[in-house]
């Protein structure tokens, strides 16, 4: 947020930054539109119908003859906020899944490369596909963050929230022009029903604590006692599974975030304690997309080939565990640096005081945290994305994607329960408490689910479902049953 | 995959059965389509489904999968076409939520009809001056409108 003067800068940052996340909950009711409904690529169109309405409001607000009236400014400026809300929030649920489907390499082979017999695993070009994602959102939300704080300076607002406008308008052209080129899964009807009712037949045939999914699989249930609901495949039975083990690994997710967000609160605040020599407080902030935009490509093109050469399987759990690890470095870092600033503070461990003087310490010291945050989202976060997909049903990606990003909102929350204290001279416990919390979420993530990881090319090659779309695969056999 | 072959098995100890073909794909053309009045594939096809989904000319085996090297298939076009897309997104999402702040907080700069400062002085741009308690506030009844959204919904 660029605000200049100290005290808006903690408030604005704080607050803005956390509404980021929490919107994002709203994509999980997007998500069953999508998931049941219209099916992504529509659910995609309207999203996009909604947020250029938003922002034409948002042009609307700040236009000169508008901001003349502040009444009617706000009133529109508060419209325009909130239906940008309801759109982001359709958009971001429905995009990755949609990227995640173009992927049609599905099965391994073996192939010769100069000279060399490889394998082709789906699972890597996913990898690939998703660090090159992450990379393309962070372009965009930096260079959308550090152009419009320099229009609205220069220009005024109005054209400040036409620009985005313009950009946003690229999206449908893209879209449409490409739409022959996009592979485009149907709707299935109503999946939410059908798989509540599975998991309650499942229930209440399997003893406590142990469910058996093999009871809820046609094959295992002969068709004249099949309930009418009963028209997936076993292999939906099977997706629908791996599914919810992925969605166990994001339980660890706001733990990661925790972390995650001290970025946009704390140290923004912390940064306004040391020597700015000019820079606002909060672009700072931005060190953190750009360390993210050098590093993926690095990565991609040197560590995870190099991890493979070498034969060791860097699997999606053991990369999050490591992200876990980062991220507690990360706030060691900044404990440590919290600690310095409070012992060269000319107010000592009060150095937050309003009118006091910076601590002698550059602010682009704080770089270190930044850019270790920025590698853990590159082990955890972009990690979880990949994982959700690859795990999902066929048709319940968006909602699985969903209950990733709401995990986001979650954490928000949890972060409420450590604001007492990020204030002096509680800061340094802060940090240390939650790089703590850190490695002990990544002790336990790891002891939860390195099983899964043995099983990672097992899960990978689960037999694809046939439930996709108004196709029921057993549907036919159950009618030709109740005839007879 | 209901067929009479695989009655009995569980499809994660068939490790290694993927399903090439049927990812809502070609061989059967009425699959993964809205159009439900083509014919549905006769049941025959499951007699001989296990020999065409558990192996394909060019699957590893057992041995290659723990020693070749793995390597990443080729990115298609529309892929990046897609993550283009999402880069406008995020772009003219936080290209706008950047502006909230101060555009709630401070007043229009002097003599500013588009709340511009025109110059590279201290003056901070703004608009309606409402100070950072309103600022502050918004940002809650944001936060509270977006949990309210999926609940009503």
């Amino acid at each position: 947020m660029p605000a200049t003067g100290k005290v808006e800068v903690a408030v604005g940052c704080v607050t803005a930054e956390t509404e980021n996340k929490e919107l994002i909950s709203s994509s999980r009711h997007s998500a069953w539109i999508a998931d049941a409904r219209l099916g992504r690529f529509w659910t995609i169109h309207i999203a996009i119908g909604i947020s250029t309405i938003a922002h034409v409001i948002l042009v609307a607000a700040s236009a000169p003859g508008v901001l003349a009236k502040p009444d009617s400014a706000f009133a529109a400026f508060i419209i325009g906020l909130l239906t940008l809300c309801i759109g982001t929030g359709f958009f971001k649920a429905n995009v990755s899944p949609l990227l995640a489907e173009q992927n049609d390499d599905v099965r391994m082979r073996v192939e010769e490369r100069n000279g060399e017999r490889v394998i082709v695993d789906p699972a890597v070009t996913n990898t690939r596909i998703f660090l090159y994602f992450y990379f393309c959102i962070n372009i965009g939300s930096m260079a959308g963050q550090i152009g419009m704080v320099w229009v609205e300076k220069y220009l005024g607002f109005w054209v400040a929230f036409l620009i985005p406008t313009g950009m946003f308008l690229l999206a449908p052209l893209v879209l449409w022009s490409q739409k022959k080129n996009y592979r485009l899964s149907p709707p299935t009807g109503s999946l939410l029903s059908k798989f509540l009712r599975m998991f309650a037949y499942v229930q209440k045939r399997s003893r406590l604590f142990k469910l058996d999914w093999d009871i809820a699989k046609p094959s295992n249930v002969p068709v004249n006692e099949r309930p009418s609901w009963m028209t997936y495949d076993d292999a939906w039975v099977d997706e629908v599974r791996r599914g919810l083990m992925a969605c166990k690994v994001f339980l660890f997710l706001p733990i990661f975030f925790l972390s995650y967000n001290q970025m946009t609160g704390n140290l923004t605040i912390q940064a306004s304690t040391m020597e700015l020599h000019g820079v606002p407080n909060d672009i700072i902030q931005n060190l953190n997309p750009i360390s993210i935009v050098i590093m993926i490509p690095l990565i991609d093109a040197f560590l995870y080939p190099g991890l493979r050469k070498l034969g060791i399987a860097f699997t999606p759990i053991k990369r999050m565990t490591l992200g876990f690890m980062i991220a507690a470095m990360s706030m060691v870092a900044s404990a440590v640096m919290q600690y310095y600033i409070y012992s060269k503070s000319p107010c000592g461990w009060y150095a937050n005081t309003v009118g006091c003087d910076p601590a002698p310490i550059n602010v682009w010291a704080q770089s270190l945290p930044y850019i270790l945050i920025g590698l853990a989202e590159i082990f955890a976060n972009v990690t979880s994305y990949e994982y959700a997909f690859s795990k999902a049903p066929e048709n319940m990606k968006s909602l699985v994607m969903s209950v990733n990003l709401f995990m986001n909102a979650l954490s928000a929350a949890l972060g409420q329960a450590f604001t007492p204290l990020s204030d002096d001279p509680l800061l340094v416990w802060n940090y240390t408490v939650v790089a703590c919390i850190a490695v002990v979420g990544g002790v336990a993530f790891w002891f939860c689910f390195h099983h899964l990881d043995s099983e990672e090319d097992k899960l990978n090659m689960l037999k694809k479902s046939k439930f996709i779309g108004k196709e029921e695969p057993t549907l036919a056999e159950l009618n030709k049953a109740n005839d007879a | 995959m209901t067929t009479t072959v695989n009655l009995d098995t569980d499809a994660i100890v068939q490790a290694g059965l993927a399903d090439p073909e049927h990812r809502g794909l070609a061989s059967n053309p009425a699959r993964g389509s809205m159009d439900v009045s083509k014919p549905q594939q006769p049941p025959t096809y499951v007699v001989n489904s296990s020999d065409d989904e558990d192996s394909w000319p060019d699957k590893p085996t057992e041995e290659e999968l723990h020693t070749l090297r793995r390597v990443s298939g080729k990115i298609k076009w529309n892929i990046y076409t897609i993550a283009f897309v999402e880069l406008c997104e995020r772009f003219s999402y936080y290209g706008s939520a950047v502006l909230y702040t101060n555009f709630i907080n401070h007043p229009l700069p002097e003599g500013s009809t588009t709340g511009a400062t025109g110059s590279a002085e201290q003056l901070v741009p703004g608009a309606l001056g409402m100070g950072p308690k309103a600022a502050q506030g918004l940002s809650l009844f944001n936060q509270f409108f977006a949990y309210l959204m999926p609940l009503l919904g």
